[in-house]
């Protein structure tokens, strides 16, 4: 880190309260915090924010495991060992639909605003930062399906 | 086992590689090493856990399913994560569509926003927190989530909410500055 104003630090605030930031960066920014309120104050609400994760549940990634070996056995009717017959022949088959469907229907999106909230009632919705450059005429991801979203980061990449 | 032990630390891409070969425990790998970003991007979309946790299963479902037409040009993660931000929307409009059924059903008319912080003064500070965050416009929401949850770059948090580096780095920003404004400092 060459610069150490409050911009920069802020940045890097995230990777502090992690313990992320390499011994060159931290010694730069500590300095900056200990001496600037606006930060200091930064750091401790990041600490809030911090401590409302949602924490994954324990038995999570050995759920997704069952469910995915269950999802690709119960297509195949295979036990384990399935999966390198099942994905070749089922994967072009879904690409091709996709294919047939998808162009038209990506690019229709617009500007579809986010949905947020339980109950779909967003006060800042509209409160788009001025120099996000995203806000209009450029196909949001929001509304895709999967296959069109797969497709179009395909098409994005290739 | 000699298997098991060739996927100690492999990369993502080896990893994908070896799913489209139909590699089950390299898929196993996977879901170790993201199941947790998968579930607090949805956790971020939902704001809630058994459903984050839902949504994160279909996402791995769904991206195996599609592995195929991933061809490596962003990082798996990245493209991963693009897949449970749409899980999580998809499933957000189903659970609405269905609590307004619901309330229609008993005559009685959602709430609305409110003001958060005025509906959040009773609340533990942990769910005061939640509540100012899901008050967020989502991309505010989900860059600050996965930086200060996961400390994910700004570039590709941007690559995440379909967006760019510079604006993931505003969003963030312009998020963390509503939640001072809300939760006070
Ligand atoms: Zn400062």
């Amino acid at each position: 880190m060459t610069k150490n104003g409050c911009a920069d630090v802020k940045d890097l605030l995230p990777e502090l309260i992690r313990r992320e930031l390499e011994e060159s960066d931290r010694a730069v920014v500590d300095a900056h915090v200990s001496s600037c309120e606006s930060c200091t104050e930064e750091v401790e609400l990041l600490r809030r924010i911090e401590a409302a994760a949602f924490s994954a549940p324990a038995s999570l990634a050995a759920d997704i495991k069952s469910a995915v070996a269950a999802e690709f056995e119960s297509e195949t009717g295979v036990a384990p060992g399935w999966a390198s017959r099942s994905l070749r022949w089922r994967l072009p088959a879904a690409a091709s639909v996709v294919l047939a469907v998808g162009t038209a229907v990506i690019w229709q999106r617009t500007q579809a605003l986010p949905e947020v909230g339980p109950l779909g009632q967003d006060p800042f919705a509209v409160v788009w930062p001025s120099d996000d450059a995203d806000v209009a005429g450029v196909p949001m991801l929001a509304d895709l399906s999967d296959d069109e979203l797969a497709l179009l980061l395909e098409e994005l990449g290739g | 086992m000699v298997e098991d032990s060739r996927l100690a630390s492999p990369t993502d891409e080896e990893l994908v590689q070896r799913v489209r070969e139909g590699d089950e425990q390299a898929m196993n790998v996977l879901v170790d090493r993201h199941h947790v970003v998968v579930f607090r991007t949805c956790a971020a979309i939902l704001n809630d856990e058994d459903l984050a946790a839902d949504a994160s299963q279909n996402s791995f479902i769904k991206a195996f399913k599609a592995v195929a037409r991933f061809r490596g040009e962003a990082a798996f993660r990245t493209w991963l994560l693009a897949i449970a931000g749409n899980e999580a929307r998809g499933l957000l409009r189903k659970v609405k569509r269905r609590r307004e059924d619901r309330l229609e059903d008993v005559g009685v008319l959602p709430s609305g926003g409110g003001d958060p912080s005025a509906e959040v003064t009773l609340q533990s500070e942990v769910a005061r927190v939640r509540a100012v965050l899901a008050d967020l416009p989502e991309k505010q929401r989900l860059s600050v989530s996965l930086r200060i949850f996961e400390g994910l770059s700004f570039r590709e948090i941007g690559e995440t909410i379909d967006s760019t580096e510079g604006s993931a780095r505003v969003n963030y920003h312009h998020g963390i500055q509503r939640l001072r404004e809300l939760l006070g400092s």
